[in-house]
């Protein structure tokens, strides 16, 4: 048994890139300019990738030197805490679903048609044997917290479509003394629109474990997001998982109910 | 008196060659029964060391419930004013401990543990206090760093100086989790206990568990025997909690104690034995080659008591010598022995029987002085017979010969 | 004074009289019954001693051998190359069915596949990591003792149905009956599921197990992760463990590519270790009662040649060369030998062949003998070994003893001799 421990901004960062369609559509890039404060740009960039809710459908594809496959899914989230994920594809796999709901994480299964309550010991294995951990997907903006951010450096993207470039800053994040985050650090990289291009884990000798990669930037639900990203596992050779948004919606209204156990098990569907 | 004992002198002398012979093989058998005492008794203790000093100590006083399921929740307040008064010297040190099943991360790694909160200055009573560290020990029960065992961190793949991440149940039954640094690393000639063991300040785990209880609190005693009377007065000081000692709380080892003491008189009982038919048949020699002289005795008047006497006594002067020569043999070996006997090679093995990789021969001058004793009774014993034949020979026969 | 001589008078008739030596020895042990009774019975104490010990300790490391390889691991297994050190799910044996078949031709072996994955054990609310283990029962009581061990309930008789550990089961707070369900990943990524029910529980003794195993069907594991026709492990048991060895080669022949075959000693260091940690304190022990008994044998000879100097000393002024008389006396040490050998061994087999029969039971150390993988009744083994290498130590060691006070006799000046004692 050798599970990987990969606390990335995994599924609720995906879920929530947005820089927040008022804002883009009423303010030029400039003005969205951050300030030179990394926490008051990490914590725009989390909160512009969050919404009041989002319902997406996206594919994972999981990648190994022998072997590759790929899965759908969709998921809704609201606020920071509530999340569902479930599986729609292939056929072995349909009905398998993940409930957030605060702290606590339950899985499901139609086979067995049973929820099963996430035990804190089990938060860093792999989840359905892809490159996040159940850490990953339940991961809070609490967690900065936890850190102490510095900026490293500004550089300038490569002109986009329209000929206009961005600043791209580069942050550290390196967890406090007692935090319980088993990283050395935690390297961002974020776009002036608040765009996350990439994060990297380092282990507590600065060795850089896995890399969490946006491969395509688009449009999507009204928002410039990342359409298509990647965890790689930097330790082993031909490993990673992919994550592709198909569709995505914001602020759409959802029922409480749906974050609840009883509706992972009876997999409703708003 | 003294005339028997230049008597019993001059006779020996008269056969140099075969008393000589005689010596060494008593001073062969006591050498050999004291040294390999030495190493039983080595054995026997460090099995009892490895068990006492395994976190259990002489006595324990746990919570009820706590044995069966080590939770938080089965746990005790300790005020110091609570410790019975015992007797000074009885008591070699005491220390209250947090311990509570835990899951360690690392950045790779993720293991199920124990957690163990501990006031460091009081752990020179368990295997942690004596432990090589690579690194630093903890420095105080605030200390909020963490002792991981050396096999533990290679699994783990950290090293001194990083971070791991530690969940366990807090008091209200939810789970706590923090980050702790690795202040250093402990070998523990034993991977069982460095796997499991991961020691950090006990105030620290308090805080962290949001407690101010503890699970355990373990007594040592300065000899074994101490730890009756420290156990009646615990459980008087202590009523609505479990109080045990090490043979309750691991009664294999107690049995197998117990075991190795039975050894000893076995392996003494046999190595002698092996020496008896010699030891008689040298008696009865020496004696049978007398006959007229003692018949010539008897004949003059002297008494049969006194011939008896004088009989044992010769046997008793030579395995007295032997005896001597033996102990001291047996010391130059437990000397050149005394730092122990290195078996690394067979560790496994030897942490299966429940020892450590170094054997560390234990010399007691209580076996010493029973083995020296005993023998020195067997040779009066063996003598009998010889003494007993010699006697029943009628003077005037004995003149004959 | 009359005196019997004890040795041939060199006559032309006697040159070529071997069996004279033979018959004079005897008689000659016999003028001191005494001594010649204590001198054999030192060597019958040692080699009873010594032979009775060496076969029970022979018993006892076969015994323990016989345990720890029937308790879970088996007297050798075969994995993947990897899964020792990584033990992946991926790392696994294939094709199972064909390398298991063939296996079987093997007279006397059983062959028990095992598929082993880490999972999530959840009863109701609680859960719990914890690895199940797919396995054929049928097989595994003909290799292993483990799946006697059921404390409540029985073996699951079916795929549907699960062997729980009782510590297990209480962190879970599951009893019999309840429906245990098992969480995964897959073989290639996906989700492996199970939902079985508690058909029994097990205490095996070793916490450390009972905490973490769970037992159901092989093909049960291999469907609900994504196996095909493999395993993790093959788990090999010959009837006879003494089998184990001859047929090694013939094993290693028929493995896959990425399979590597391990014997119990790669699988058990612990038992290797502890058997040679006590053969070796054994040989200690053994040691000293033979230097201590051959002591005894060195000093009978001295008193021998003492007694017999003044007829020596005849014999050489007679001519007799110095030769002769030690080879006499050697062959009284082999007489003496001899009689003392057969004594202890009459015994010694007798008491082997009682204990062989009833067995010694270990009373109270029952427990503990569990623990150490020990059987609750020790049996001796029946060994030449054991029984002769005693004897043939105390053999060369008397007749050392007989030659070197013999010795003497070369340095014996005849005219002294006559006038000892």
């Amino acid at each position: 048994m050798r599970p990987r421990i990969y606390a990335a901004v995994g599924f609720l960062l995906l879920t929530w890139f947005s820089t927040g369609s008022v804002l883009r559509a009423q303010a030029p890039v400039q003005e969205a300019a951050p300030d030179l404060d990394p926490y008051a740009l990490v914590e725009k960039a989390l909160d512009l990738t969050r919404s009041r809710s989002s319902h997406s459908k996206m594919s994972m594809t999981i990648s190994r030197p022998t072997w590759q496959r790929t899965s759908s899914l969709v998921a809704w989230t609201r606020g920071r805490e509530d999340s569902l994920i479930r599986f729609t594809a292939p056929a072995k796999d349909a009905g398998n679903a993940l409930l957030k709901q605060g702290d606590r994480m339950w899985t499901y299964n139609p086979k067995l048609n049973r929820n099963i309550r996430l035990p804190s010991s089990m938060m860093s294995q792999s989840w359905a044997g892809s490159d996040f951990s159940y850490n990953d997907l339940s991961r809070s903006d609490k967690y900065l917290r936890h850190y102490e951010l510095s900026l490293q450096e500004v550089t300038l993207s490569d002109g986009d479509a329209r000929g206009g470039q961005q600043r791209v800053f580069t942050i550290d994040a390196v967890p406090k003394e007692d935090a319980p985050v088993v990283w050395g650090k935690e390297r961002m990289v974020i776009r002036e629109d608040f765009v996350m291009l990439e994060v990297t884990y380092f282990d507590q000798s600065m060795v850089p474990v896995k890399r969490l990669v946006s491969l395509e930037i688009g449009e999507l639900g009204g928002r410039t997001m990342a359409t298509a990203m990647r965890m790689d596992n930097l330790e082993e050779p031909d490993t990673f998982t992919e994550v592709r948004y198909q569709d995505i919606d914001f602020d759409l209204p959802l029922e409480d109910r749906l974050f609840t156990v009883f509706a992972l098990q009876s997999g409703q569907t708003p | 008196m003294k005339l028997l004992f230049q008597l019993s002198i001059r006779n020996l002398l008269r056969n140099k060659r075969r008393n000589a012979m005689l010596l060494v093989a008593i001073a062969v058998a006591v050498a050999g029964v004291n040294a390999s005492n030495t190493l039983l008794r080595g054995y026997q203790y460090g099995m009892l060391e490895s068990a006492i000093n395994n976190l259990t100590g002489h006595v324990k006083v746990m919570a009820e419930g706590y044995v069966d399921d080590p939770n938080v929740k089965h746990s005790f307040q300790l005020n110091s004013e609570q410790l019975p008064q015992l007797p000074v010297g009885m008591v070699v040190g005491w220390a209250d401990r947090l311990r509570v099943p835990a899951v360690i991360m690392s950045e790779r790694e993720t293991r199920g543990i124990e957690l163990v909160g501990v006031d460091p200055a009081k752990e020179s009573i368990s295997f942690i206090g004596e432990a090589k560290i690579e690194g630093e020990f903890l420095q105080g029960a605030d200390d909020g760093r963490v002792l991981v065992g050396k096999e533990l961190a290679r699994q783990l793949q950290t090293a001194v100086g990083r971070r791991l991440v530690l969940i366990a149940q807090g008091a209200d039954g939810l789970n706590r989790e923090r980050g702790y640094r690795i202040a250093g690393t402990y070998d523990a000639e034993g991977t069982g206990l460095e796997k499991n063991y991961v020691f950090v300040g006990l105030n620290s785990l308090q805080a962290l568990l949001e407690t101010e209880a503890v699970t355990e609190l373990s007594v040592r005693v300065d000899r074994e025997e101490q730890r009756l009377p420290a156990k009646s007065a615990l459980r008087a000081a202590f009523p609505d909690l479990q109080v045990k000692d090490w043979r309750e709380l691991d009664p294999q080892v107690a049995e197998m104690f117990k075991f190795a003491d039975a050894s000893l008189f076995i392996w003494f009982f046999l190595m002698m034995g092996a020496l008896t038919f010699g030891l008689v048949n040298s008696l009865i020699a020496a004696v049978m080659e007398r006959v007229k002289e003692l018949g010539m005795m008897r004949a003059l008047g002297m008494q049969n008591s006194t011939v008896l006497v004088q009989v044992v006594l010769e046997s008793i002067i030579l395995m007295t010598v032997g005896v001597v020569l033996g102990t001291g043999i047996s010391l130059l070996i437990y000397w050149s022995i005394a730092d122990g006997i290195d078996l690394s090679a067979y560790a496994e093995g030897a942490e299966m029987v429940g020892v450590s990789s170094i054997l560390q021969p234990v010399l007691l001058s209580e076996d010493v002085f029973l083995v020296a004793v005993m023998s020195i009774i067997l040779g009066i014993l063996a003598s009998f017979y010889p003494a007993w034949r010699v006697i029943k020979i009628r003077p005037l026969d004995a003149l004959r010969r | 004074m009359t005196q019997t001589l004890s040795l041939p008078v060199p006559t032309k008739a006697s040159k070529g009289d071997t069996g004279l030596t033979w018959r004079l020895a005897w008689r000659n042990l016999w003028r001191n019954p005494r001594r010649t009774w204590l001198t054999a019975g030192g060597i019958a104490f040692a080699s009873l001693l010594v032979t009775l010990s060496m076969s029970l300790q022979q018993g006892s490391y076969d015994a323990m051998v016989s345990s720890a390889t029937g308790f879970y691991l088996g007297q050798a297994q075969i994995n993947h190359v990897l899964y020792e050190e990584e033990g992946k799910l991926e790392q696994t044996v294939a094709p199972a069915d064909e390398l298991r078949r063939s296996l079987e031709q093997v007279p006397g072996l059983h062959v028990a596949p095992r598929a082993q994955v880490f999972a999530l054990a959840s009863v109701g609310q609680r859960s719990f990591g914890a690895a199940v283990v797919g396995v054929d029962f049928e097989v595994e009581q003909k290799l292993v003792s483990f799946f006697d061990r059921v404390t409540q309930g029985r073996l699951p008789v079916d795929e549907g149905e699960v062997l729980v550990g009782e510590a297990l089961a209480r962190n879970l707070g599951a009893q019999l009956g309840d429906e245990l369900v098992l969480l995964g990943t897959g073989k290639e990524g996906g989700i492996g599921a199970l939902a079985l029910t508690i058909a029994g529980l097990y205490d095996s003794g070793r916490p450390e197990l009972d905490r973490s195993l769970v037992f159901t069907h092989l093909a049960s594991v291999q469907n609900g992760f994504g196996l095909g026709d493999e395993v993790h492990a093959m788990v090999l048991g010959f009837d006879e463990i003494e089998a184990l060895a001859p047929n090694l080669p013939r094993l290693s022949r028929g493995l896959p590519d990425n399979a590597e075959l391990r014997t119990w000693q790669q699988l058990l260091p612990e038992v290797v270790q502890s058997i040679e940690l006590d053969r070796i304190s054994a040989v200690l022990f053994y040691g000293s009662i033979l230097v201590l008994v051959t002591f005894s044998v060195v000093n009978t000879f001295i008193m021998i040649i003492f007694e017999r100097t003044r007829e020596f000393g005849m014999l050489l002024a007679l001519g007799t060369r110095p030769g002769i008389i030690m080879r006499q006396v050697q062959a009284e040490a082999l007489m003496m030998w001899l009689v003392g050998t057969a004594i202890g061994l009459l015994l010694s087999n007798l008491l082997v062949g009682w204990a062989a029969v009833q067995g010694i039971p270990l009373g109270m150390m029952e427990e503990m003998a569990a623990q150490y993988y020990m059987p609750s009744r020790l049996y001796p083994a029946i060994s030449l070994y054991a029984m002769s290498l005693a004897p043939l130590v105390l053999l060369v060691g008397t007749q050392l003893a007989a030659f070197f006070v013999t010795l003497r006799v070369r340095r014996l000046k005849p005219v002294e001799a006559l006038r000892a004692e």
